[in-house]
């Protein structure tokens, strides 16, 4: 972008630079006359260019520091945490391993081995310490152990591992000219290693001839596989596969990767993953080359080689593998890891029944598995070879039939890109990285964007307001108003880039005033203690003062030297609103009195640009900081310096007094935040360090504090620092960050303009309200206004859907109720009453008793059939009726199970069964379809012996969805019983299921507190909902299938938002 | 063969290529890794006193990892770009630290060494340049680029041309412009345009 010459000064003067710098000098002036056209400003700049120009004619640019960085070799370390470093060891692309030595709790030599910069020091540390008690389960003599991990003083992670003396796999075997048969055991031994970490659900994932050191032990050759450090458990949670993911970039290796690595796709990776890398290094050490040949391959197209080339033969290296080696190795090389060796111990039985002559259990491909491998791995040709032979043979069927295969593959493509990119935006929401999660959710096709896409993308900012082109901005301290400045592009006639200062309303991001300001709409804002006046700082002015609620100027604060005066940096008032102070560039802190605008005093002796000004609550101290890391403390009425002391190393800034002005908090670029105490002047708490520069800091009395740093902004507790929450909805760097006095509103600025944020939610966990104690019964109405929950509070609640307020609450009296349910108009509501005796039907949401049903035992489950005609009430003696809600009677009462599902049309009632735990009842687990009206068995479905806990109809009656006691989400055929898929995903008991109302989508709660979303048609697990924090008891979707509602053992009922919205990133405004 | 280096190297680009900004993250500590590697190898066999030429420096350490065969200029873009933000971030955090010790800070030692280079300015003239970069940036990001391509990762006119699709022409003159730009900012004088400073 360049910028437009005519309203831009700055790029005015570099048009005029460009004409006049060729010219002799003493050319110059009369051009500079004639282009500047007595604009002495904008003359003055140009010469200032050209002087630079003149002088720098070798400018230090030319010389580029990379011509610096081979001068001086990285020193050792002496010590490295608790570990004596004694020598280096090796160096690798991703760290440095030392020798050294550790003297608590034992004496013993270790390697330490410490990672570059660049990597995100406290997840690798937190991803060790998630590992630690995995890696501790392996004990085995060729694995060498992981002891420890830890951070480096200079913030970089280290790994302390066993010390191997040994070298590496294909050097021994070389350097010993090893023969045939004694690699072979050499690497039989290796496989033993691997697999004693897959039985203990370690995958080592970068397995190589590098990761293998071999040692002598008592003149026996004996290999020690190294790096479990990036192993994890199969089947770790999201969170934990995300960080083997950035490991497995930073330490893959295409050349030793399986093909399935090479998709990128981390969940792909299992145990087969490490066979087939095996069966590289075994390839290697046997032929002295890879599978494939990469001689001149661009490394970029190695994971396509790795993906579909075939191996060559390893006969064609060496003679002696033909047979039984050669079948074995291309076993272990395939590409479809189902053809592969199922595990490694299969893979070593066959290498040693080649040792012990004895036949191997793997066969060789057959010539007909050669051809379809050929044909699909090449499509094209072969689908016209293919269909040249068919026509020959007159099957024109079979073409078709191929190309509808072909057809069916870019569906099956499409599809797994989305299920893709779903889980990769799971992950980086996990890690906090809005931008990754943006740019996977842009991946997914749009066709495929359902429930889970759109909440993941309402997740992308969990922001209020956002406010997109502005720069600079506050919050008022009652919340009620947002000060932004925006660089207007409009050129006035001071020839200035000026800007404007717009004032909102806080709560609805209305625009109150926008105010043109003649001066460079400068970033630095701030309020008054009474909100009533804002204050931008600027560089003509040192600040100019508006009126917030007219938009009046007050006070302007004019700099009689503009070229000494370059900028206000910071701004602060004294709470008692009396006076302002300023300070920036020149290091110099002015203090003015607010009402006449009187230039007071200066506070001076600051040696580099003030970044931070606070003032305390008694107004006695003023404490400042400035880019070298100091911060002052002056006595206002006296503007003495009382002391200066370092706190951080570079840039501090964020200083906030506390309300007492006993301490004194201040971030910075070392990112820390430190607190001191004001009467001594020690840091008595650091927070930190922060995986980047800190740039704003902000607290309230109530003990809340905000942090911004560029990368993210975290709410924390004032007490000890304690992490609170993340509020995510940033993309581009933080730059600083302001607090309402209550806390409960905070606005953060930084690249893509200000938001204002809501400290309290969490937009994932929307906590409608909190029950007392688990409620077990929730629905959310068919119209869509009302979710209802009741609890063993005994009472039911009815909230708004919308601003999930309580509506009414109703005193029940049953004390266990579990269920409820809502007529398909949503009118009426059926909950059990008189200790489950009774099912009352009442008025939404005023609460009118309408009808009351009796059931002679407690009612534990109620359906309510979608075409509104007939009401099932199952009970805890296992026998359920079906009224008739037209004249109110009973129609049919089967018995054998306590809960029931009508099918939409109402004809037909489905029963299983759903023990209360400690209850003892003999009934079959089997489900049971009758006909509802009379009562007559239609159908048993086979549910082998596990109890099945909830079911759901689909809404065009075809399908039944359940969730069972093994954990499982099944589908079944309503027609013929037939179970269609089963799913697996949740880690305990299914306790309920729920269907989307488009039929496309079943929702989970389960015991394990999660909720899945998965796709009903393609019966795949599509998104974990993670929030509630003990068991989830019910799930549900609105009825325009934009939200989940879930309620949890955790006493709460939260709402998850899938709402389609347009594009929440670039409206003004409130959301809501 | 190629190194393990190379090859995290070379799946990382790829990743980064794709837009994984987490990937582009971790090329820095490779990248840099790789030059400095490369400049110490050259640098035992150069005469001392010789100074190296930084596009040889760079050129070597991109063929290194990525090999002569094509020219894929958009793989040398990644990689230029990757190589200049880690010189950056680079000197940036060796000018604190040694700002750090300087100041006889409260850490009386640093245990392990991150970087070592020979900066070639001050260190608060490091900071001030990287300040100053990125004001440039903000205000006219291909600006931004020449000086990150031409000064950081040290490639000539006629390859920060190349990398950033423009004529040379153009980076020339943008080029003598910058150069005179932030030589202007870096005085203690007046700034040229204050009013791009954030």
């Amino acid at each position: 972008m360049t910028p437009n010459p005519a309203s831009d000064p700055t790029a005015r003067a570099e048009t005029i630079f460009h004409a006049v710098v060729d010219l002799p000098t003493g050319e110059r002036a009369a051009h500079l006359d004639s282009q500047c056209d007595g604009d002495g400003k904008l003359r003055r700049r140009v010469e200032r260019l050209l002087a630079e120009h003149d002088r720098g004619l070798d400018s230090f640019l030319e010389n580029p520091p990379i011509a610096g960085m081979a001068a001086v070799p990285e020193p050792m370390p002496e010590r490295i945490g608790q570990y004596e470093v004694t020598e280096k060891l090796g160096e690798g692309g991703c760290g440095v391993v030392y020798l050294a030595q550790q003297s608590r709790p034992v004496r013993r030599e270790v390697a330490v081995k410490v990672l570059r910069v660049g990597v995100n020091t406290r997840q690798v540390v937190a991803r060790f310490e998630a590992e630690r008690q995995v890696l501790a389960m392996m004990d085995h003599p060729h694995i060498a152990t992981v002891y420890d991990a830890g951070m480096t003083t200079d913030g970089r992670p280290y790994f302390v591992m066993e010390r191997v003396d040994g070298v590496p796999l294909l050097d021994y075997c070389q350097q010993g000219e090893l023969a045939l048969r004694q690699r072979v055991s050499l690497f039989v031994a290796v496989c033993h290693a691997i697999e004693h970490a897959h039985r203990r659900g370690i995958i080592h994932r970068d397995l190589k001839p590098s990761n293998i050191l071999v040692t002598q032990v008592n003149d026996q050759a004996a290999p020690k596989v190294i790096d479990f450090g990036i192993a994890k458990a199969i089947g770790g949670s999201p969170t934990e596969m995300t960080l083997v993911t950035e490991t497995g970039q930073l330490m893959g290796t295409p050349q030793y990767m399986s093909p399935e690595q090479c998709t990128g796709r981390p969940d792909a990776v299992d145990t087969r993953s490490d066979v087939y890398s095996l069966g590289v290094v075994l390839y290697q050490l046997l032929t002295g080359r890879l599978p494939y040949d990469l001689d001149g391959t661009h490394l970029f197209d190695i994971p396509r080689i790795v993906r579909e080339d075939p191996a060559r033969r390893p006969s064609t290296f060496n003679k002696l593998l033909r047979g039984d080696l050669e079948t074995v190795l291309l076993k272990a090389l395939d590409k479809d890891r189902n053809r592969r060796y199922a595990s490694v111990e299969a893979f070593r039985g066959d290498l040693e029944h080649f040792l012990a002559n004895r036949p191997i259990e793997a066969r060789r491909d057959s010539p007909w598995y050669v051809l379809k491998k050929t044909i699909s791995r090449h499509r094209v040709a072969a689908m016209a070879l293919a269909g040249f032979v068919l026509l020959a043979t007159g099957t024109v069927v079979g073409l078709s039939y191929l190309y509808q295969q072909s057809e069916t593959n870019a569906t099956a493509l499409r599809e797994s890109l989305y299920v893709n990119a779903i889980s990769n935006a799971e992950q980086a929401y996990a890690a906090g990285n809005v931008g990754t999660m943006k740019s996977a959710l842009a991946e997914a096709p749009v066709a495929l964007r359902g429930w889970e896409w759109h909440h993941l993308n309402r997740l992308t900012d969990g922001s209020l307001l956002h406010f997109p082109d502005a720069r600079g901005a506050a919050i008022s301290p009652d919340g009620s108003l947002v000060a932004a400045t925006r660089l207007s592009a409009e050129l006035t006639s001071e020839n200035e880039l000026p800007g404007t200062l717009t004032i909102y309303d806080g709560k609805t991001g209305a625009e109150l005033h926008t105010l043109t300001t003649d001066d460079t709409a400068y970033p630095v804002v701030t309020f008054s203690p009474t909100g009533a006046l804002v204050a931008v700082g600027g560089i003509r002015y040192h600040a100019r003062i508006w009126d917030a609620a007219t938009g009046e100027i007050v006070l302007e604060l004019p700099t009689d030297n503009p070229s000494r005066h370059r900028a206000s940096e910071a701004l602060a008032f004294s709470p008692d609103g009396r006076l302002l102070l300023t300070g920036g560039r020149p290091p110099v802190v002015y203090i003015w009195e607010v009402a006449t605008g009187t230039h007071l005093a200066e506070l001076t002796g600051h040696s580099e640009r003030v970044h931070g000004i606070a003032v305390s609550r008694d107004s006695r101290l003023v404490a400042t900081s400035d880019s070298s890391g100091m911060i002052r403390l002056w006595d206002l009425e006296t503007a003495e310096l009382l002391s200066a002391q370092k706190v951080h190393q570079g840039m501090a800034r964020g200083l906030n007094f506390d309300v007492e002005t006993k301490r004194l908090f201040s971030c910075g670029w070392d990112r820390w935040v430190c607190v001191a105490d004001v009467e001594s002047g020690e840091i008595i708490d650091r927070w930190g360090p922060f995986d980047e520069r800190i740039d704003g800091l902000a607290i309230t009395d109530g003990g809340l504090a905000a942090v911004a740093t560029p990368a993210r902004v975290e709410l924390r507790s004032v007490a000890n620092g304690s992490f609170v929450r993340r509020l995510i909805g940033h993309d581009g760097a933080v730059s600083g960050v302001s607090l309402s006095t209550d806390g409960t509103r905070l606005l953060s600025h930084g690249e893509g303009g200000p938001r204002v944020w809501d400290t309290a939610r969490d937009p994932t966990r929307f906590v409608t309200a909190k029950h007392n104690g688990i409620a077990e019964a929730l629905a959310c109405s068919p119209c869509g206004r009302w979710i209802v929950g009741a609890g063993c509070d005994k009472v039911l609640r009815i909230f708004d859907a919308k601003t999930y307020g309580v509506v009414s609450t109703r005193q029940i009296g049953t004390s266990r109720p579990k269920c409820v349910a809502f007529s398909p108009d949503g009118d009426l509501l059926a909950y059990p009453e008189a200790e489950g005796r009774e099912v009352h039907i009442v008025r939404v949401p005023d609460g009118d008793v309408v009808t009351t049903l009796r059931h002679d035992a407690y009612v534990v489950s109620l359906d309510w059939s979608l075409d509104g005609s007939k009401l099932a009430a199952g009970s805890e003696d296992c026998r359920i009726a079906v009224w008739d809600l037209g004249n109110k009677r009973i129609l049919s009462t089967v018995e054998g199970h306590h809960k029931a599902a009508l099918s939409p049309d109402g004809t037909k009632l489905l029963t299983f069964n759903s023990a209360p735990r400690g209850t003892v009842i003999s009934v079959a687990p089997a489900m049971r379809l009758w006909d509802a009206s009379t009562g007559d068995l239609l159908r048993v479905f086979e549910t082998d012996d596990s109890k099945t806990a909830a079911a759901a109809w689909t809404r065009n009656g075809q399908r039944i969805v359940t969730g069972d006691e093994q954990n499982r989400v099944r589908v079944w055929d309503a027609e013929d019983g037939q179970c269609l898929a089963t799913l697996a995903g949740h880690t305990n008991n299914v306790a309920h299921v729920a269907v989307s109302p488009d039929d496309n989508r079943i929702a989970s709660a389960s015991y394990d507190h999660d909720i899945i979303v998965w796709d009903l048609t393609r019966y795949r697990k599509l998104l974990t909902l993670k929030g509630h924090t003990d068991i989830a008891a019910k799930v549900a979707f609105t009825p325009d299938g934009h939200k989940i509602v879930s309620t949890s053992a955790d006493g709460t009922v939260r709402v998850w938002d899938g709402t389609p919205s347009t594009d929440p990133h670039v409206t003004t405004g409130s959301r809501e | 063969m190629a190194g393990d280096t190379d090859a995290a190297i070379t799946t990382t680009l790829i990743a980064a290529g794709k837009g994984d900004s987490a990937a582009a993250g971790h090329l820095l500590p490779l990248v840099y890794d790789h030059l400095r590697k490369v400049a110490q190898s050259m640098m035992a066999k150069e005469k001392p006193g010789h100074t190296l030429q930084p596009t040889a420096l760079v050129h070597e350490a991109f063929l290194r990892v990525i090999g002569e065969n094509e020219p894929a200029w958009e793989h040398r873009g990644h990689f230029f770009t990757a190589a200049a933000r880690a010189m950056r971030r680079i000197l940036v955090e060796e000018a604190r630290r040694r700002a750090t010790l300087k100041r006889g800070g409260d850490r009386a030692r640093v245990d392990v060494d991150v970087v070592t280079i020979a900066a070639p300015r001050p260190s608060a003239d490091v900071i001030a340049l990287e300040e100053a970069v990125q004001r440039l940036e903000a205000k006219d990001p291909r600006k931004g680029k020449i000086v990150n391509l031409r000064y950081y990762a040290g490639l000539t006119v006629d390859e920060t041309a190349t990398v950033l699709e423009v004529s040379v022409g153009t980076v020339e003159r943008d080029w003598r412009y910058i150069k005179s730009w932030i030589s202007a900012e870096l005085s203690d004088e007046d700034s040229c345009d204050s009013e791009s400073r954030e």
